[in-house]
C-alpha cells in the first residue's frame, strides 16, 4: 500500500501565538526571545513573526543583530506554559485524524494518514480539513506537506510557508525533488555543501543523477544516505511516541562569569530544576553531562555515567560539580553553563536493592516538588543555589 | 615436537580450556594455546592475561617441544575430525600438522616466545574443598551475579572466609543469593573476603571432574584453583563488596509457602504472555491462594492462574520480572519453597523449607513497581468475581 505521510508546521509557532493573545501586536514585527536590552542584550531570537522576517530577522539570530535590524519590534520573552498548553490542543488535533502521530517538536509532527485518508476522502482532503481544525480551534495557520515519505512532507511543508499546502503525489517524488537547491536535503549543511560543488552538484536533480558507488566515494557513507534521499527513497516509519532520549537545562549569563562559587550556585540551582523537571516526567538517568560555553565561545561537554539512575538533585549535583571541578577553563570566564541528565532507564522500574536510596525522593526535593506545585516555579530556592542568577535567557 | 592421542580425548581437553580465549584482542598471542608435550604428557595453557588455566592429559609423545597454536582453529578442526587416533607434529618450526590416516591439516603457530609468562605470586590463605561443595557453593549463586560494567564488584561471586564459616554471595542489585557453609575448618580468624571473576567459576565449573579435591590457594591480589588435572590461575576483582548484610530484610512479617515445582510450572507458563520488556508477573495473595497473572499489552494477550498456598495474612499483590524469579525457585532445592513477604516495594526472602546440612541458602529478590491503576483496578475486579 502505498504511504502517505503529513508533515505540520506551525506558522512562526511562539511569535503567532503571543500575536492570537495580545490583539495588539497583530500585523506587527514581533521577537520572541532573549531582553534585547537595547540592543545590549546577549541571548538569541528564538522566534519571530513574519513582519519581522521582512527585517531579516530569523530564529537563532543573536538578540542584539536582530535589534539592529529593528528596534521598533516588540520584544517579548518567550512564555514556555503557554506554547505547550497550545502545543497540546494542536497534538490532540493530529490524534483525531490518526493515531500515529510522531510528535518532532512543540510546533511539528508527522502523521502517518495512510489507513485513515479515506475516512475525509482524499490525502489532500484531509490535509485541508486539518488545516481548518487547527484554523477554528486555536486560531492559528499552519502549513502542510503531503507525501510518500517523511523527508519529501517535510520539505513540501516548507515550499509554500505561511498557510500553505504542497501535495508530491505518489510517482512524481524525484521530479519534484531535482530542481531544488542541494541545501535542502537534510543533514547537508555548509561543509557538504562545498564538496558537492566541487563534483558538479546544485541541485537535489544533479546528485539524483549520479551513479551511488561515485557518491559513497565523495563523501563516505553519508553519502549513499543523500542519493537515496535525492532518489526520493526514505522509508524511515512515523513513530508514535518518541521517549526523550534527555533532559537538560542551562543558562546563558548577562556577563561572563569568572567566580568558582558563583558557578557552582548557578549550576546548584540548574539541578533543582532540572532534578523538578525529571521527577514530573517520571525519568531517571544514569549519565550526568555538563555543558559549558566561554567566552570565546568555545563549547565542551562532558558527562559521567553513574552506576545507578539519578532523580534526586543531590547526587545529580555532585556529579555535576565534580565535571565543574575538573574541567580546565585556562582562565577563561564562562558565558553559558548547563546540566544534563540521560541514559533514561525503564520507568517501570525493576527495584534495585542498593540503591533504594536514590529511587526513593530526597525529602527535600519532595518539599520543594510540593511548594512549587502549590505556589509555583519560582517560590522556593536552596540558600546554596545563590539568589536568582542573572541570565539572558533560558 | 610430535605426539599422538585419540581425537576425543584432545577435544575434551579444549572444550575445557577455550573459555579462557578472549573473544577479542589485539594481541594476536593471545588468541592461541601454548601447547608442550613432555615424554607422555600434553599441557595445554591459554590465557586473557587476567586469567589463565593449564590442563593436562596423557598422549604417545615421542618428541618433546613447545608451540603457540591458535586456538579456535584448532578446536574446529579437531571437533569436526573422526573419532580416530591423530598425531601431530610441529613442522619447519612455524607450523603445527594434524595428520589422520586420510589426510593432514596444518596450522600457522605464533612464537611461541611471545605467549604471555604468568608470574604466580605468593599465595597467603590455603583452603582444600570436595569438588561436589565447589560445584554446589558457585551453581547456587552464579546465576545472580550482574553483567554490568560500571559495578565491576557486582560481576564476580564474592567468596568470604569467617572463622568458622565459608561463604558465597552474589548479586546484581536484582536479586541476590547467599550460601552459607557452617562448621567449615577455615584458615582464617578474622573474616576476609574476595571477588572473583565469574569468567574464572565456569572454567573452573568445566575443568572439575566429580570426585576431585580443590585446592585454593589466595594471595593478595589473585586466586589458584589446583585441580587433578588442571590449574586455574586468576586476578580477583578489586573494589568492595557492597554491604549485603544490610538489604536482607529482617521486618518481612507475611509468610509464603507453595509447591516449588507447581510454582516453577505455573511462572513458565504464564510469563509466556507477559511483555517481552518488562517480563512482569503479579502475584495477589490470599490466605489459601496465590493466583499469577501477566499480560502484554502490545499483543492483547493476558494469562491467569491460580495455585494453592498458605499465606499468614490476608491479601497482597506484588510484581517480579518473571526471568529473575524464575532463576531463584530453579536453584530451591526440596518440595516447598518459603517465601517471606513486607510489601510490595520491599525484596522477598527465598529459601528451601528444608535446608542441607551445615548449610544455609537464601536468596532475595526485588519487586518491580506496579502502577496504581492497575493496583485499584485489579483490587475491585477481585471483589466482583
Amino acid at each position: 500500500m502505498q504511504r502517505v505521510v503529513l508533515h505540520i508546521d506551525m506558522d512562526a509557532f511562539f511569535a503567532a501565538v503571543e500575536q492570537l493573545d495580545h490583539p495588539e501586536m497583530r500585523g506587527k514585527p514581533v521577537v520572541v526571545g532573549a531582553d534585547p536590552k537595547g540592543g545590549q542584550g546577549r541571548g538569541v531570537v528564538s522566534t519571530c513573526s513574519y513582519e519581522a522576517r521582512r527585517f531579516g530577522i530569523h530564529s537563532a539570530m543573536p538578540i542584539s543583530r536582530a535589534w539592529k535590524l529593528c528596534p521598533t519590534a516588540i520584544y517579548v520573552r518567550p512564555r514556555g506554559e503557554r506554547y505547550s498548553q497550545v502545543s497540546h490542543q494542536i497534538m490532540k488535533i493530529f490524534l483525531s485524524f490518526t493515531p500515529q502521530v510522531e510528535p518532532v517538536s512543540i510546533d511539528e509532527a508527522f502523521l502517518d494518514i495512510t489507513l485513515t485518508a479515506k475516512f475525509f476522502g482524499t490525502a489532500e482532503n484531509t490535509a485541508k480539513l486539518l488545516k481548518e481544525r487547527i484554523k477554528r480551534e486555536t486560531g492559528l495557520t499552519a502549513s502542510v506537506g503531503v507525501a510518500s515519505s517523511k523527508f519529501i512532507a517535510k520539505i513540501a511543508s516548507d515550499l509554500k510557508k505561511p498557510d500553505g499546502l504542497v501535495v508530491v503525489e505518489a510517482g512524481c517524488e524525484k521530479e519534484f525533488l531535482a530542481p531544488l537547491e542541494i541545501s535542502r536535503l537534510w543533514g547537508v549543511g555548509p561543509k557538504t555543501v562545498p564538496v558537492m560543488n566541487r563534483h558538479g552538484i546544485f541541485k537535489i536533480g544533479d546528485l539524483a543523477g549520479k551513479k551511488p558507488d561515485q557518491v559513497m566515494h565523495w563523501l563516505g557513507e553519508h553519502g549513499l544516505h543523500f542519493w537515496r534521499l535525492a532518489n526520493g527513497i526514505d522509508d524511515r516509519v512515523v513513530e508514535e511516541r518518541s521517549e526523550a532520549k534527555s533532559m537538560s537545562k542551562e543558562v546563558t549569563f548577562a556577563s561572563d562569569l569568572s567566580d568558582q562559587q558563583e558557578l557552582l550556585a548557578t549550576l546548584r540551582s540548574l539541578c533543582d530544576e532540572l532534578a523538578h523537571d525529571l521527577r514530573q516526567q517520571h525519568y531517571r538517568g544514569r549519565t550526568v553531562g555538563l555543558k559549558i560555553r566561554l567566552a570565546d565561545f568555545s563549547t565542551f561537554t562532558r558527562s559521567h555515567t553513574l552506576s545507578h539512575a539519578v532523580v534526586n538533585s543531590n547526587e545529580i549535583y555532585s556529579t555535576a560539580s565534580e565535571l565543574l571541578h575538573e574541567f580546565d577553563r585556562r582562565e577563561q570566564a564562562v558565558r553559558l553553563i548547563g546540566v544534563a541528565v540521560s541514559h533514561f532507564d525503564d520507568p517501570q522500574a525493576q527495584l534495585d536493592l542498593f540503591s533504594d536510596d536514590s529511587a526513593a525522593v530526597d525529602p527535600i526535593d519532595r518539599l520543594m516538588d510540593n511548594v512549587k506545585k502549590k505556589f509555583g516555579d519560582q517560590a522556593i530556592r536552596r540558600a546554596s543555589a545563590g539568589s536568582k542568577p542573572r541570565r539572558s535567557s533560558d | 615436537m610430535k605426539f599422538s592421542v585419540a581425537k576425543s580425548e584432545l577435544y575434551n581437553s579444549l572444550h575445557k580450556i577455550i573459555g579462557v580465549v578472549p573473544q577479542k584482542t589485539t594481541i594476536a598471542v593471545l588468541n592461541c594455546l601454548l601447547m608442550e608435550v613432555e615424554n607422555n604428557q600434553l599441557n595445554l595453557t591459554g590465557t586473557d592475561l587476567e586469567i589463565s588455566v593449564t590442563t593436562s592429559l596423557p598422549v604417545e609423545g615421542s618428541e618433546n617441544g613447545i608451540m603457540a597454536v591458535p586456538a579456535r582453529l584448532l578446536a574446529d578442526i579437531v571437533k569436526e575430525l573422526p573419532d580416530v587416533p591423530l598425531t601431530l607434529y610441529s613442522h619447519e618450526g612455524n607450523k603445527l600438522v594434524i595428520e589422520t590416516e586420510k589426510g593432514e591439516y596444518k596450522i600457522a603457530t605464533q612464537p611461541k616466545e611471545d605467549f604471555p609468562k604468568i608470574n604466580v605470586e605468593e599465595s597467603v590463605l590455603t583452603l582444600d574443598l570436595s569438588s561436589d561443595k565447589v560445584i554446589h557453593l558457585i551453581n547456587k549463586t552464579i546465576f545472580a551475579v550482574s553483567a554490568d560494567e560500571l559495578r565491576p564488584a557486582l560481576t564476580g561471586i564474592n567468596m568470604e572466609l569467617l572463622p568458622d564459616e565459608l561463604r558465597f554471595v552474589a548479586t546484581d542489585g536484582h536479586r541476590l543469593s547467599k550460601i552459607v557453609f557452617s562448621n567449615f575448618d577455615s584458615p582464617v580468624k578474622e573474616k576476609r573476603n574476595f571477588i572473583i571473576p565469574t569468567k574464572t567459576l565456569n572454567l573452573l565449573l568445566r575443568n572439575v571432574e566429580n570426585d576431585d579435591r580443590v585446592n585454593i590457594q589466595i594471595g593478595e591480589d589473585h586466586i589458584v584453583f589446583q585441580l587433578q588435572t588442571a590449574t586455574i590461575y586468576s586476578k580477583l576483582i578489586n573494589g568492595a563488596y557492597p554491604n549485603y548484610e544490610r538489604v536482607i530484610p529482617t521486618d518481612n512479617d507475611k509468610r509464603l509457602v507453595v509447591n516449588r515445582d507447581l510454582l516453577l510450572a505455573t511462572l513458565r507458563r504464564v510469563s509466556i504472555f507477559s511483555s517481552s520488556l518488562t517480563r512482569q508477573v503479579r502475584l495477589v495473595i490470599t490466605p489459601n491462594e496465590l493466583t499469577i497473572r501477566s499480560e502484554d499489552i502490545e499483543f492483547g494477550a493476558e494469562a491467569k492462574e491460580m495455585i494453592p498456598a498458605s499465606f499468614s495474612a490476608e491479601w497482597m499483590q506484588i510484581g517480579y520480572n518473571s526471568n529473575y524469579f524464575i532463576d531463584i525457585l530453579r536453584h530451591v532445592d526440596g518440595e516447598e519453597v518459603i517465601i517471606e513477604l513486607k510489601d510490595s516495594m520491599s525484596a522477598a526472602v527465598m529459601f528451601p523449607s528444608e535446608q542441607q546440612e551445615k548449610e544455609e541458602h537464601l536468596m532475595l529478590l526485588m519487586p518491580i513497581r506496579i502502577n496504581e491503576e492497575s493496583y485499584e483496578g485489579e483490587s475491585s475486579s477481585e471483589e466482583n468475581e
